[in-house]
């Protein structure tokens, strides 16, 4: 129409049939023909304008669809020329034997770079002839529905090459293509370039049916199939042939190639599927042949703490579903094994003792506890350390550590009262020279260790007594480092449970107050001064693991009897409605020795004190039997001969014993020893005052310790009952759980029992309705 | 700013004697016309410029790109170049237009017609 103003215009609206088909072909003739050029990279002699202008007169006369047609074909008569003349006769050799008769896929290579300038070429073609048509992309494509010329050319491309039907080119590209990865994989170097192009090609390629890429359809499946069966294979050859760090390293080496691989010439889109292929095949497949291997797997990578191996398991292992699984109940196992072989060497040793344990040989008691807790301090850092710099602190895996541990721990059903002995062992004066700071750390690491304790009731216990006789017998390091333990343990288990073990430290300080007023009142009385320095600590006696009504018999001297009636006025007529208990068992005494050499001052215990005296009456020489000392000082059994044996057998022999030995027997003689020499002028006697519990001493703790728990359970129940009026049974059991399982884990039969006795004593009763219902009664 | 912008980008137009890079050579034998125009305008305002002018199709002299129109009227390329650079349609010219009424209808057709084809 823009001919119209033009004076000598052939065109006119209303054309002659013949002078539009002439001038069709006309137009048609000139496009085809420089089509035809530019394929042949003729470009540079065209008028761009001109040839613009040819597509633009075809489109106005209605001509597009014959012109879309015939650029069709154009470039499908010059792509099949291409695939014979060029992409046929570089075929790699023929038939599908090419990847094996051409090892090092040279021609492979040939093949892929022909088709790379072939399909730069049709794509550089195929922008200059979407420019000349841009007219007919714009108006006719549009309104027919049909692919901009660009695609048309993709889909020839597709069509005439990729996929064509007259030459396997198909075949040849992918099986070169899996031969070129194939070959990486074996480290020969290939050029990567080729192989990118050409799936570079494949990716701007879409399947006519599935409107996904050429590679998503064509390749790669294939390549995933293939590489599933290259790592199957590798897989099994490398765990017959490697240790597992080597297998690790080689597995962490192909993903990371794999990786590589797709980043640099495939598509992002089969980076997770090849992934998994290799996680499949690679790690899934042989998890417990790794973890399992004798001498390399996970358990000797623990053994001998090798970090890196076991941080790179980690991280391997995690790709996979089950990886983290496996190697937590293998190391979990592996806890549980070595925990058991801890509590075994212990009880070998407390059995090995035997008789020894029984009759006191306390320090040996003492050491095996401390030991057992010693090698589980140093288990649980081992495993701290694996789990802070193998497994980045994965809580998963402290999770089941701690499960292991507290698995084992409560195993050995001694672990409270050693644990507790271990903190005595360590709160001990002057025992091991320990600065402040590395007993705390010590502490602070048991206390992860008493989180493990199911039974913290029985541990309360132990560590009541413990804490009496530090403290009784002036034997703690300081007060600081006690209150801090106890802290220690209220941020652990609440404050109920430390209200008594700070009733005892307030005991000790009310004490040394009451004692300042006793000498104040000593010194402005008219009574007769004792001849001895008494010093009292008045216990209250719920807070003190002593035993009230076995108060323990002794016959103290006279000179102490009295000035202890002294202070028993004293204390008295300030509080009345007091009842005062001497707990002569939990005594020390300074005494002056005369022997030979020189004098000593000889701290000793309230009992040693009152047997020493014995031999003040004697005479040089003269000896006491056992049955003698025995029935004058009225001293229960077992402290006597533990008492006798501190100071016959042990470092300092005040005493020489007859016959010798170790053991205190009943006709057993002794003598006080004058020839004894110390070094020190001060010497104190120790008196063992923490060991291992006897037999009889355990079970008698362990009644205690069933007893305070009925009394605990029924309170909770009440504290239950009384808050929610009416309950069922199986809610009410799992409450009571619930409320006592910081102290320790009731099963649900001493819950049962324990509701039956509450509903006999009428604090509950059942529902008329239903008898698993109970009510409250206030 | 923004007509002081527009006036700006419009004063390129007439400066383009100086600092041409496109030359477009109008309309047929002894009517052709030469514009000189930037050819960064061009491909910014108009999709046809941007592929005549991106492609290696087009051949380049001493770094200027010679186009060839000889399809359209140097008026109207005028008008159509005129509405690239300052985005009105301006039929009040004076120059090589004529005044006539009549013809200023037909000059409107045929911008409308020569826009369709280049736009």
């Amino acid at each position: 129409m823009s001919s119209r103003k033009q004076p000598k215009g052939k065109i006119r609206p209303p054309k002659k049939p013949n002078s539009a088909d002439a001038q069709f072909n006309d137009n048609w003739d000139r496009l085809a023909q420089a089509i035809r050029e530019i394929h042949k990279k003729n470009a540079s002699i065209l008028s761009f304008e001109e040839l613009y202008r040819n597509a633009y007169n075809m489109v106005l006369h209605k001509n597009g669809d014959k012109l879309y047609n015939g650029v069709r074909e154009v470039i499908t008569q010059h792509l099949e020329e291409v695939a014979v003349s060029q992409v046929v006769p570089a075929f790699p050799l023929s038939g599908a034997s090419s990847s094996q008769t051409n090892p090092n896929g040279a021609g492979g290579a040939n093949f892929l770079k022909v088709l790379k300038t072939v399909w730069e070429d049709h794509t550089t073609c195929m922008l200059m002839i979407r420019d000349i048509l841009m007219y007919m992309d714009r108006v006719y494509a549009k309104t027919a529905n049909v692919p901009l010329v660009y695609d048309l050319g993709l889909d020839l491309f597709r069509d005439t090459i990729v996929r064509s039907q007259n030459y396997p080119i198909q075949n040849h590209l992918l099986e070169v293509l899996l031969q070129q990865i194939k070959l990486e994989r074996e480290n020969e170097i290939i050029d990567r370039t080729n192989v990118k192009a050409s799936i570079d090609m494949l990716l701007e390629l879409t399947d006519a049916s599935t409107k996904d890429t050429v590679y998503a359809t064509d390749f790669e499946n294939k390549f995933l199939e293939t590489s599933s069966e290259y790592y199957r294979v590798e897989g099994q050859m490398l765990v017959g042939e490697y240790d597992a760090p080597e297998y690790m390293k080689k597995v962490d080496k192909r993903l990371n190639e794999e990786e590589q691989r797709v980043r640099h010439y495939l598509s992002q889109t089969t980076e997770p599927k090849i992934r998994n292929i290799v996680e499949e095949e690679l790690i899934s497949k042989h998890l417990k042949t790794v973890i399992e291997m004798e001498n390399s797997g996970l358990i000797p990578m623990l053994r001998n703490e090798k970090m890196d191996d076991l941080g790179r398991m980690y991280k391997l292992f995690g790709r996979v579903v089950k990886g983290h699984d496996e190697m937590k109940s293998a190391i979990s196992d592996y806890i549980r094994e070595l925990g058991k072989a801890i509590n075994e060497t212990v009880t070998s040793n407390t059995t090995a003792e035997g008789g020894n344990a029984a009759s006191g040989d306390k320090q040996t008691g003492a050491t095996v506890a401390v030991r057992w807790v010693q090698e589980v301090l140093d288990l649980k850092d081992k495993f701290d350390k694996v789990q802070n710099l193998a497994l980045s602190n994965d809580k998963a895996f402290q999770t089941s550590f701690n499960e292991a541990f507290e698995y084992f721990i409560n195993k050995n059903s001694k672990s409270p009262e050693f644990i507790s002995l271990f903190i005595d062992d360590n709160l001990k004066k002057g025992l091991k020279g320990k600065t402040e700071e590395e007993v705390d750390s010590v502490l602070d690491k048991t206390i992860t260790l008493f989180r493990f304790i199911g039974e913290k009731d029985v541990f309360e216990r132990y560590y009541k007594q413990h804490l009496a006789k530090r403290l009784l017998l002036g034997r703690s390091v300081s007060d600081d480092a006690e209150r801090g333990m106890i802290g220690k343990l209220k941020v652990e288990c609440g404050y109920q449970f430390t209200t008594k073990l700070e009733g005892m430290f307030n005991d000790m300080r009310i004490s040394s107050d009451t004692m300042t007023d006793f000498k104040e009142y000593l010194d402005k009385s008219v009574l007769e001064k004792p001849k001895l320095d008494l010093s009292v600590t008045v216990l209250t006696s719920t807070f003190w693991p002593m035993n009230l009504s076995a108060s323990p018999r002794c016959n103290l001297p006279p000179e102490l009897t009295k000035a202890c009636g002294t202070f028993q006025n004293f204390y008295l007529g300030r509080h009345s409605g007091r009842r005062l208990t001497w707990q002569s068992n939990m005594g020390t005494a300074d005494i002056r020795g005369s022997f030979k050499a020189r004098k000593h001052e000889l701290n000793v215990s309230t009992y040693q004190m009152v047997i020493l005296l014995m031999f003040n009456d004697k005479q040089d020489g003269e000896s006491l039997s056992y049955e003698q000392i025995k029935g004058e000082s009225d001293i229960p059994e077992a402290d006597l001969k533990r008492n006798l044996q501190s100071l016959a057998c042990a470092k300092y022999k005040i005493l020489v014993k007859e016959p010798k030995g170790k053991e205190i027997n009943p006709g057993d003689q002794f003598n006080f020893n004058n020839d004894f020499t110390a070094p020190l002028q001060r010497i104190k006697i120790q008196t063992v005052a923490s060991k291992v519990e006897s037999e009889g001493e355990r079970k008698e703790t362990r009644e205690k310790v069933e007893e305070a728990r009925k009394h605990q359970t029924e309170a909770a129940i009440v504290r239950i009952m009384k808050d929610r009026k009416t309950m069922e049974h199986n809610l009410l059991i799992a409450e009571v759980v619930k409320q006592l399982q910081s102290r320790f884990m009731p099963n649900p039969a001493l819950i049962k029992k324990r509701i039956e006795a509450l509903i006999e004593r009428e604090y509950l009763e059942r529902a008329t309705g239903d008898r698993r219902v109970y009510n409250y009664l206030a | 700013l923004f007509p002081d912008f527009l006036q700006e980008i419009s004063k390129l137009l007439e400066d383009a004697v100086n600092d041409f890079d496109v030359l477009i050579q109008v309309g047929q034998e002894s009517k052709m016309k030469e514009f000189r125009a930037h050819s960064l305008i061009l491909s910014a305002r108009s999709p046809y410029f941007r592929t005549a002018l991106s492609e290696n199709l087009v051949a380049k002299k001493d770094g200027v790109v010679i186009l060839k129109e000889q399809t359209i009227l140097p008026a109207v390329f005028d008008s159509i170049l005129r509405y690239i650079y300052s985005g009105e349609i301006c039929y009040d010219q004076p120059g090589d237009i004529s005044s006539d009424i009549n013809q200023n209808a037909t000059h409107a057709l045929d911008i409308l017609v020569a826009a369709n084809e280049l736009r």
